[in-house]
C-alpha cells in the first residue's frame, strides 16, 4: 500500500535554525503529523534533499524562515500555498561582547579545519603582530592596551543593538528585548554568532507557540555537554566584562576552544602562534557541566553527562570518581559501590577509587573491609587524603 | 564637503576597519568585494562613519547598502549636501 506523505514544517536558515529544526524533530506532538525538513540557507543543498522532490513545497503547512538585515526572501517562497502559515524568525547574533573580531587573513580551510584555524580573528593581536610583536608577548601587550583608545565601547554597543532591533521589525520574534535585558547575567552566546542553549531556547518556545504545540521547552530538549552551539568560545576581553559589569564571566574562565579547554592568555598565545587544535570535545567539559547541573540538583542530568564521558575517553577514570562522589554525598552507598567497582575494573591502580570504595563500606558499616580498600589506595598512594583520613580516624 | 572627499574618508575608514583592504576603494566596491568586511566589520564601518561626518545612518537604509557609491551618496544626503 502507498503511503501518503505527511505535511511539511518547514526550517529555513543557518546552523541555528538546523538545531531548532531537530529539536521540533524531537517532539512527538508535531512528527506524528508533520515531517520537520530542515533547508540550508548557505552552501549548496543536496540534489536527493528532500525540498527538490516535486510538489515538496505545496505540502508546507508550516515553514520557519530565518530572517537576516537586508536579505532578499529566499526564493521557495514564491512556491508556498497561500494557506501556509510562515513564521519569520531572526538570525542571531551579538557583536558587543567581541568588539575586536575581525577576519584572519592566516585563517583558511585546511584539511582538519574546514573554516580555518582560527575563523573568529581579532583585529588588535593582528595589528600587534602586524607591527612585529613576539607571539609569546602578545597575550600581554594585548591586555595592556587599553581598549578606549580603539574603540568606542558604549557607541558600538547602540549601534548593534540598533542592528538587533532593526532585525526584529523584520521578524515575527522579536528577541532583542530578551538580549537586552540578560546578555550581563546570562551567557547568551559563545561568539558574535553562535548562541547558547539559553537564547535558543526562547527561540524553541516561541516556535512551539506558533505550531500551537503545547509543552514546555524544557531542559530535557537540551542534550550535549556543550552550552553553546558550535565548537568555539572566544574570551571576551576584561575591559569588556568590567566595562559591560557581565557577571557570568569569572575572572579565571576557561573557555572552550574546540577540543581544549583555554585560559585568556592561553588562547591569546595560541591564536599568536596560530597554533592548529584539533576538532573534538575536550574531557574537562563533562566535567565542568556537570558540576553545573550537579549544584542545579539536576543529578540525572549530571549522571548522564558523566557516563557519556567515561564512554568517550574511557582510558579517564575520573568521570566515573566524580559520579560516585555525588552518589557518596548523598549517601547512596550501594549505587556509589556499582560504579566504584566498575571503575576499578577498568583502572585498578587508580588509590582514588579504592579509597572510595572505602568510604562505601564504612558506610554500610563494613569496617574490615573499608580497612582492606584504604590499604590498597595508601598502598598505591601514601598521600592519598581519603585513606589517610580514615585510618588514622580509626587509631 | 563634496561626493570624492567623502569618498576618500570612507575609503580610509573600509582600510583601517578590513585590515587587509583594498589598495583602493571606489564608488563600486561592494562589501562581498573586500575581504574582511563581513557583518562586525560593517558595524565597525557604520560606527566610524557616523563619528567621522557627525551623522546617525538609519538602520533600515545602512544595512541594505548595494556599495560604496550609495554609503557616500546617505552621507552627503544626512549631512545636507545632496
Amino acid at each position: 500500500m502507498l503511503s501518503v506523505p505527511k505535511e511539511q514544517i518547514l526550517v529555513y536558515g543557518n546552523c541555528q535554525a538546523q538545531w531548532l529544526a531537530e529539536k521540533l524533530g524531537a517532539v512527538a506532538q508535531l512528527t506524528h503529523s508533520f515531517d520537520i525538513t530542515y533547508l540550508p540557507s548557505f552552501g549548496t543543498v543536496p540534489t536527493d534533499h528532500v525540498s527538490n522532490e516535486p510538489g515538496f513545497f505545496k505540502r508546507c503547512r508550516r515553514v520557519l524562515l530565518q530572517t537576516a538585515a537586508g536579505a532578499k526572501l529566499p526564493e521557495f517562497t514564491a512556491a508556498l500555498n497561500k494557506d501556509c502559515r510562515q513564521c519569520r524568525f531572526p538570525t542571531l547574533w551579538l557583536k558587543l561582547l567581541w568588539p575586536l573580531h575581525a577576519s584572519d587573513p592566516r585563517s583558511v580551510p585546511e584539511s582538519g579545519h574546514p573554516y580555518g584555524r582560527y575563523p573568529y580573528g581579532d583585529r588588535l593581536a593582528m595589528k600587534l603582530l602586524n607591527e612585529g610583536v613576539a607571539p609569546d608577548d602578545l597575550p600581554r601587550r594585548y591586555l595592556d592596551t587599553e581598549l578606549a583608545s580603539l574603540v568606542n565601547l558604549d557607541r558600538f554597543a547602540e549601534i548593534s543593538f540598533r542592528e538587533l532591533h532593526y532585525n526584529d521589525r523584520n521578524s515575527d520574534i522579536a528577541l532583542t528585548p530578551y538580549i537586552e535585558k540578560n546578555f550581563r547575567t546570562i551567557k547568551l552566546f559563545g561568539t558574535v554568532n553562535h548562541p547558547s542553549f539559553a537564547i535558543l531556547r526562547e527561540i524553541l518556545a516561541r516556535a512551539l507557540d506558533f505550531l500551537e504545540v503545547e509543552i514546555q521547552a524544557d531542559s530535557s530538549l537540551m542534550e550535549g555537554v556543550s552550552d553553546i552551539l558550535g565548537s568555539e568560545e572566544i574570551p571576551v576581553h576584561p575591559q569588556v566584562v568590567r566595562h559591560f559589569s557581565l557577571q557570568w564571566v569569572s575572572p579565571n574562565q576557561r573557555w572552550r576552544y574546540r577540543s581544549a579547554m583555554l585560559g585568556l592568555e592561553d588562547y591569546l598565545l595560541a591564536y599568536a602562534r596560530f597554533t592548529p587544535i584539533p576538532m573534538g570535545i575536550p574531557p574537562e567539559l563533562y566535567l565542568i557541566r556537570a558540576r553545573e547541573v550537579s549544584m542545579a540538583n539536576d543529578f540525572p542530568a549530571a549522571e548522564r553527562l558523566l557516563l557519556e564521558a567515561s564512554e568517550v575517553f574511557p582510558s579517564t577514570h575520573v568521570f566515573l570518581l566524580y559520579l560516585a562522589r555525588l552518589h557518596l554525598r548523598e549517601k547512596r552507598w550501594l549505587e556509589a559501590e556499582k560504579i566504584l567497582r566498575f571503575a576499578l575494573s577498568r583502572h585498578p591502580q587508580i588509590a582514588e577509587l579504592h579509597s572510595g570504595l572505602g568510604t562505601v563500606m564504612l558506610g554500610r558499616g563494613f569496617r574490615q573491609e573499608a580497612a582492606k580498600y584504604f590499604g590498597h589506595a595508601l598502598a598505591l598512594d601514601p598521600a592519598n587524603q581519603e585513606a589517610r583520613r580514615e585510618s588514622q580516624g580509626r587509631r | 564637503m563634496n561626493s570624492d572627499e567623502v569618498l576618500t574618508q570612507i575609503g580610509l575608514i573600509i582600510r583601517d576597519a578590513t585590515l587587509s583592504g583594498p589598495a583602493k576603494v571606489d564608488r563600486s566596491t561592494r562589501a562581498i568585494d573586500v575581504r574582511g568586511w563581513d557583518s562586525l566589520t560593517h558595524t565597525i564601518i557604520i560606527m566610524k562613519v557616523e563619528e567621522q561626518f557627525g551623522i546617525t545612518l538609519p538602520m533600515e537604509r545602512a544595512m541594505v547598502l548595494a556599495d560604496v557609491g550609495e554609503l557616500v551618496d546617505l552621507v552627503l544626503e544626512l549631512k545636507g549636501e545632496k
